[in-house]
């Protein structure tokens, strides 16, 4: 069973009826539309969550013996569980860039970001990491801060 | 048509700022495209930000050039990588690979380029004349009407995207579940705002957009990144420019996939890579020779990049005239005009008609400044496929953050960006896809007043859309499209064909 679906599933009905829940205090008029809505998304959802299970246990029913697939998917599993802890790493890793424009400056977070994520990412010499890091944050700056006047802190604040 | 906005696009378009800005935009684009994994609509919504400050016109003249650009990039990569750089180029793998294999990556680029100029000049032209045509008709239409087209718009999408019905409606659901947080339009009451300031007017469409096209993007490439796989592009050895004589031979074929590319753009929830394929099984149907497809076949190549970039004025016609984009990209391009103030709508033509006919003009003067673009600057793009996915990622993550703060400059943006971004990730490994709930996000608004004034038009009584023959054909094809993905439809055939065969 694809848990991804099955989960967002059950998210399309939580989301459902939190929004139903909380139109239902709005006014009637206010509240019409997003209570259609949620009723959809409800449904939808639902509809979902029947499709993934009733496809999966047809597929099970039809699967008569393991095939040499299902070995591949054993020994990728480790693989496709790194690759996940990679990606959630940068994506968090983002979350405390952004935090950190803040109190650092857009630059100085921008270059420490670039330098964890490529570090995680392992894929880029360093040359190539500090070349390449210059020219995007240089191109950023030129665009977004001297063109379009960004108000954001370009540098440490303290 | 109104000849005096239509000279007037034209003057917009012609200035040298608004040149500049369309060889600049097609130049990215083609970058962008070259790039495996980075799509279209990625750059675009990354684009978005920067185009703020522009005029109205000049902003989406860069967005449209963009748009064509990837569009011609995607096969870039899909002939020296034998990856397509993105979705709607998969089909030029097909052919252009092998002709990249036999030392002909130079002609195979060079036919990719002048079938992507002519299927691009097919669309505008197309546009240019279809959508005004289509808005007078438009023009006759009321808030019931309205609603009745958004209800289609947001059914076809949903259920001619990529995977099931379900997910393509459920997706365009909760796009329009979420249009709703902010202030109502009617009544003035703030829902699900929980007393935060920050969502009174709203979750930014723009902001949902960086966050659902370009974070998983980003993901997605982190993932695939580091598996010791180097990209091997093959050399351009040849010359670029196609000669005079595979011109002819591919004229009938490369109109044919315009054609084809044009009518796929104009329905909601089908792109580039729909009307690829379905261009490059035409051309091998119409073929003397089928046994040369796949081997390097020029009619092969031609056939999906006239197609892809036929989408591009085909898209538009809807999103134009009845304010229904036809896909995630145009759905961008009608997100910059939102954010000029400039609401998608039967209005487009009229009211705000002098910048609609600048964004008509530029789609057609981009494809020339893509066949010129292309020429000198195809044989750099080979640099840019080697870029490795890793930094590509970071990059991404870096631009998302400042183009959603450059919105409203504020990091509530910024956060909302990457709740988007997570939940555009999930959606993927769910396989459902991100457009529909764009879409909704665009027609939830417009939905909702419609609505509105139709039941206040109507006293309240659901029958007013009934009354409409208009609304009332719309509604009934909104169903059809619905049920037509379903297996009622086809359990209701069976036991027709039944019948008839029994009382036959």
């Amino acid at each position: 069973m694809n848990m991804s679906r099955l989960s967002l599933g059950v998210f399309g009905v939580g989301l459902a009826v939190f929004f139903f829940v909380q139109n239902m205090g709005y006014p009637a008029r206010a509240a019409q539309i997003p209570l259609m809505f949620a009723t959809a998304v409800g449904l939808l959802s639902l509809a979902w969550i029947v499709q993934e299970v009733w496809s999966t246990s047809k597929l099970l029913r039809t699967r008569a013996c393991p095939s040499s697939s299902d070995s591949d998917s054993i020994s990728s599993a480790p693989r496709t569980y790194n690759q996940y802890i990679k990606a959630f790493s940068i994506y968090a890793l983002a979350l405390m860039y952004a935090y950190s424009i803040g109190l650092v400056g857009y630059f100085l977070a921008s270059a420490l970001f670039m330098g964890f994520a490529l570090l995680i990412v392992r894929e880029v010499g360093f040359r190539y990491a500090l070349i390449g890091s210059i020219a995007l944050l240089g191109t950023i700056g030129l665009v977004f801060f001297y063109f379009l006047g960004l108000n954001m802190p370009m540098l440490p604040t303290f | 048509m109104d000849s005096s906005m239509l000279m007037a696009g034209i003057a917009n378009v012609l200035s040298w700022s608004n040149l500049l800005l369309i060889i600049g935009g097609t130049l990215l684009g083609m970058f962008v495209g070259a790039m495996p994994g980075l799509s279209a609509t990625m750059a675009l919504a990354l684009l978005l930000p920067v185009t703020f400050s522009m005029e109205p016109g000049a902003g989406l003249s860069m967005l449209a050039s963009l748009y064509l650009g990837a569009s011609y990039g995607g096969s870039i990569s899909a002939i020296l990588l034998n990856t397509p750089g993105t979705p709607s180029a998969a089909a030029t793998v097909l052919d252009g690979y092998p002709l990249s294999q036999q030392g002909k990556a130079g002609k195979a680029l060079g036919v990719s380029l002048f079938a992507s100029f002519c299927g691009g000049l097919m669309s505008g032209i197309a546009l240019l004349v279809a959508a005004p045509l289509l808005g007078i008709v438009v023009l006759k239409f009321g808030p019931i009407e309205l609603f009745a087209v958004a209800v289609l718009g947001i059914t076809i999408i949903g259920s001619l995207s990529q995977g099931s019905v379900v997910s393509g409606l459920l997706s365009g659901g909760i796009g329009l579940l979420v249009s709703t947080v902010g202030m109502d339009l009617i009544t003035g009451t703030p829902r699900m705002t929980f007393g935060h300031m920050n969502l009174f007017s709203g979750i930014s469409f723009t902001v949902a957009l960086i966050g659902l096209f370009s974070i998983p993007q980003a993901l997605l490439l982190i993932e695939k990144s580091g598996q010791g796989k180097k990209k091997v592009a093959n050399k351009i050895t040849d010359r670029l420019m196609p000669l005079w004589a595979d011109i002819k031979t591919l004229m009938p074929n490369i109109g044919r996939s315009g054609l084809i590319g044009i009518i796929t753009g104009l329905i909601p929830g089908t792109g580039g890579d729909t009307a690829s394929w379905f261009a490059y099984n035409e051309a091998k149907r119409f073929a003397k020779d089928k046994s040369r497809f796949g081997k390097g076949d020029l009619a092969g190549l031609s056939a999906p990049e006239s197609a892809n970039n036929a989408v591009v004025g085909g898209a538009l016609i809807p999103t134009i005239a009845l304010g229904i984009p036809g896909s995630s990209s145009t759905a961008i391009l009608l997100g910059a005009l939102m954010v000029h103030g400039i609401l998608p709508g039967p209005n487009l033509l009229t009211e705000h008609g002098e910048v609609t006919y600048t964004l008509i003009w530029a789609v057609i003067i981009a494809n020339f400044a893509l066949l010129g673009v292309g020429l000198m600057f195809t044989r750099m793009c080979v640099a840019v496929t080697k870029v490795p996915d890793g930094f590509v990622a970071c990059a991404i993550i870096v631009l998302c953050i400042v183009g959603s703060f450059a919105i409203n400059n504020s990091f509530f943006d910024v956060g909302l960006m990457f709740a988007f971004g997570l939940f555009g990730y999930w959606m993927l490994k769910a396989g459902m896809a991100p457009a529909p709930m764009v879409v909704g996000l665009i027609l939830g608004p417009v939905m909702e007043t419609s609505y509105q004034q139709s039941m206040l038009i109507g006293g309240g009584s659901f029958m007013v859309f009934a009354k409409s023959p208009i609304a009332l054909c719309l509604l009934i094809l909104a169903l059809f499209s619905v049920l037509q993905a379903t297996p009622l439809l086809g359990i209701m055939r069976q036991r027709f064909g039944k019948r008839s065969t029994h009382s036959g």
